[in-house]
């Protein structure tokens, strides 16, 4: 355990902060507390002190009962997943399309069928260009991806919580006398991995599962097995995820569709405030994904791709997919250079004439703003300023002035086949907008289908600050908060008691190898931006 | 208290729990109002399984029958449930 910070690392010389050592001290004597660093603005004695707190996820599930509201928690999930069999929909589907359950977050109605088939269809192709051969996949539900996989597997397991989802998936089964002799399905819980060998799997697949996994140490768990049953070669595909990064965007995305004409702009911040807090589903990082390397030696690399489509849905703008590659390491492509957007921003045209100019096999284009949720990301920025008193259609009114100027991701694709290119599209930047990066491959450079690894552009240090959200915990994490300053009170000079304690998920290194306190503060406001009340 | 009374105050009660203080009339959406989540009518279904022993197993489940007071109350007259 790192208590506080070495007298080496009392201040951080690159930044304007200075360290409060022994406030970090009393602090991680809490049982709670795993890690703390204090700090307050240098040559400002009488300043607030700030302790940013990595706690101790063992202590909130023991100690303060986390780990039986969060087994309330999935079995609220099971049992929604039961009863979305119960509908007649369910009962009629057509074969390896059963997509009873999956409603809109906006409109609360079933998803319209070719949205569902656009998301059927770009998982499975995604999935195929990773050949499963022996799969396992965690949360299989009525089998959309399992019935269209499993013909070309050798071996495929799916295992899902919900029994009355696998009874109508055995029923469909049942139909293909071939698919039935080499799927096996097991009701159980996404991290009992009882029976599975090590290496036994070619993929690992967790499709739109981990959003409903009550906190982030059941989905470290349910990786962690993930890793350790493929074998070199393989992969664990996290699809689906909900993006944290964007989770500001969703809650005001929605709130605003589903508010009255006349809701003023003060009460739809509040509604924004309280989806988040009120959140059940757990929202990931791609920062989460990519720190996996250093945790697990066998990933050998992390791939964060936005979701493939032209429908427009709450999948295409707000969710991506993950991929583990499962060691040996290969060497990345070298020879790619991404190149910064011009001050106008990326747009088809001047992509299109810097391909035309370069003659390179390969080139990358960073920060393509996203057209997909442009609209979203400026309403956000609208609630943020907006006079309180304005209307959301006033506001409506106002940003439907705006021109977009961002790029659809498939128009990215298109341009690429226009190009004779194939293209990979990454979120592993973090980009608080939800702009990507595109990297070019000319197809004479290189024939196959599959992609080679590449240096995508990473997060700075500061997004490595917050994993995921915290679903069902935020009143007890700000209890804890407040008792971690009253706990410094109790032991602590007044000057040196923080004012706020903030929890993180990681402490973000400096290049000097200290924790990079201005990162966490930039990270940590960013969190909790004023208007929030 | 009568069946409607019961649903009223119980979906009372999970709004509160959710911080949302805003009134409802027996006829208002809760649920494609977004007011209600999927797991929040899980905690209906319980209730009115708890309540009145009703078994959706037998009567299937729609969500539409979850939108409102009015409509809970209907799906308790409908499922047979004595006054």
């Amino acid at each position: 355990m790192q208590i506080g910070v070495s007298p080496k690392q009392d201040r951080d010389q690159t930044s304007r902060l200075a360290m409060l050592p022994e406030a970090a001290t009393v602090l991680s004597e809490h049982p709670a507390v795993r890690d703390a660093v204090v700090c307050r603005p240098a040559n400002h004695e009488d300043a607030a002190a700030v302790a940013f707190v990595l706690p101790d996820e063992k202590y909130i599930e023991d100690s303060l009962g986390q780990k039986a509201a969060d087994s309330v928690q999935m079995r609220r999930w099971r049992k929604v997943y039961d009863l979305s069999q119960l509908a007649k929909a369910a009962a009629v589907s057509p074969f390896a399309f059963n997509i009873a359950g999956w409603n809109s977050s906006y409109t609360r109605q079933p998803l319209p069928s070719e949205d569902m088939q656009e998301w059927v269809d770009t998982t499975v192709d995604r999935i195929s260009t990773l050949t499963p051969s022996a799969v396992l996949e965690i949360g299989c539900g009525t089998g959309l991806l399992l019935l269209r996989l499993a013909a070309t597997a050798e071996r495929y397991v799916g295992v899902d919580f919900a029994p009355a989802v696998l009874l109508r998936l055995r029923e469909q089964l049942a139909q293909t006398a071939d698919l039935n002799a080499r799927v096996e399905l097991l009701e159980r819980w996404a991290d009992n991995f009882e029976g599975f060998r090590e290496n036994s799997f070619s993929t690992v697949i967790v499709n739109s599962a981990a959003q409903y996994f009550p906190s982030r140490t059941y989905l470290n768990q349910v990786v962690e097995q993930a890793i350790r049953v493929v074998r070199p070669g393989g992969q664990v595909f996290l699809g689906d995820q909900r993006n944290l990064r964007l989770l500001k965007a969703t809650a005001a995305s929605i709130e605003a569709f589903q508010a009255e004409p006349e809701v003023t702009v003060a009460e739809l911040r509040s509604r924004v405030h309280r989806h988040i807090r009120q959140e059940q589903q757990l929202l990931l990082s791609p920062s989460y994904f990519l720190s996996l390397t250093k945790r697990f030696p066998k990933v050998s690399r992390v791939e964060i791709h936005p979701r493939r489509g032209n429908r427009d849905n709450e999948m295409t703008r707000f969710r991506f997919d993950a991929v583990l590659w499962v060691g040996p390491a290969s060497a990345p492509t070298t020879g790619i250079p991404f190149v910064d957007p011009p001050p106008e921003g990326w747009n088809l045209g001047n992509m299109q004439s810097r391909l035309a100019a370069d003659t390179a096999d390969g080139i990358g284009f960073a920060r393509i703003r996203n057209s997909r949720i442009e609209a979203d990301i400026r309403l956000l920025d609208r609630l943020a300023n907006a006079d309180s008193r304005q209307t959301l259609s006033e506001l409506r009114e106002e940003l439907a002035q705006r021109e977009t100027r961002g790029i659809h991701p498939e128009a990215i694709v298109r341009l690429a086949d226009e190009t004779g290119c194939k293209v990979a599209i990454s979120w592993a930047g973090c980009y608080r907008d939800g702009s990507y990066d595109a990297a070019f491959i000319r197809r004479r450079a290189s024939r196959d289908r599959s992609f080679p690894p590449l240096n995508w552009p990473h997060p700075t240090t500061a997004d490595f600050a917050y994993y995921s959200n915290t679903p069902g915990q935020f009143e007890m994490r700000e209890k804890l908060a407040d008792e971690l300053v009253s706990h410094c009170r109790a032991k602590l000079e007044s000057q040196s008691v923080p004012t706020s304690v903030r929890l993180v998920d990681s402490f973000p290194h400096g290049a000097s190898g200290s924790v990079d306190c201005e990162a966490l503060l930039s990270a940590t406001e960013m969190a909790t931006r004023s208007w929030l009340p | 208290m009568d069946h409607k009374s019961a649903i009223r105050q119980f979906i009372q009660r999970l709004l509160a729990q959710k911080g949302d203080q805003r009134p409802f009339r027996d006829s208002d959406s809760l649920v494609f109002s977004g007011r209600l989540q999927s797991v929040d009518v899980v905690e209906v279904v319980v209730f009115l399984e708890e309540q009145w022993a009703i078994d959706f197993a037998q009567i299937g489940f729609d969500q539409t029958h979850f939108d409102s007071v009015d409509a809970i109350d209907a799906l308790v007259q409908n499922a047979g449930v004595a006054k």
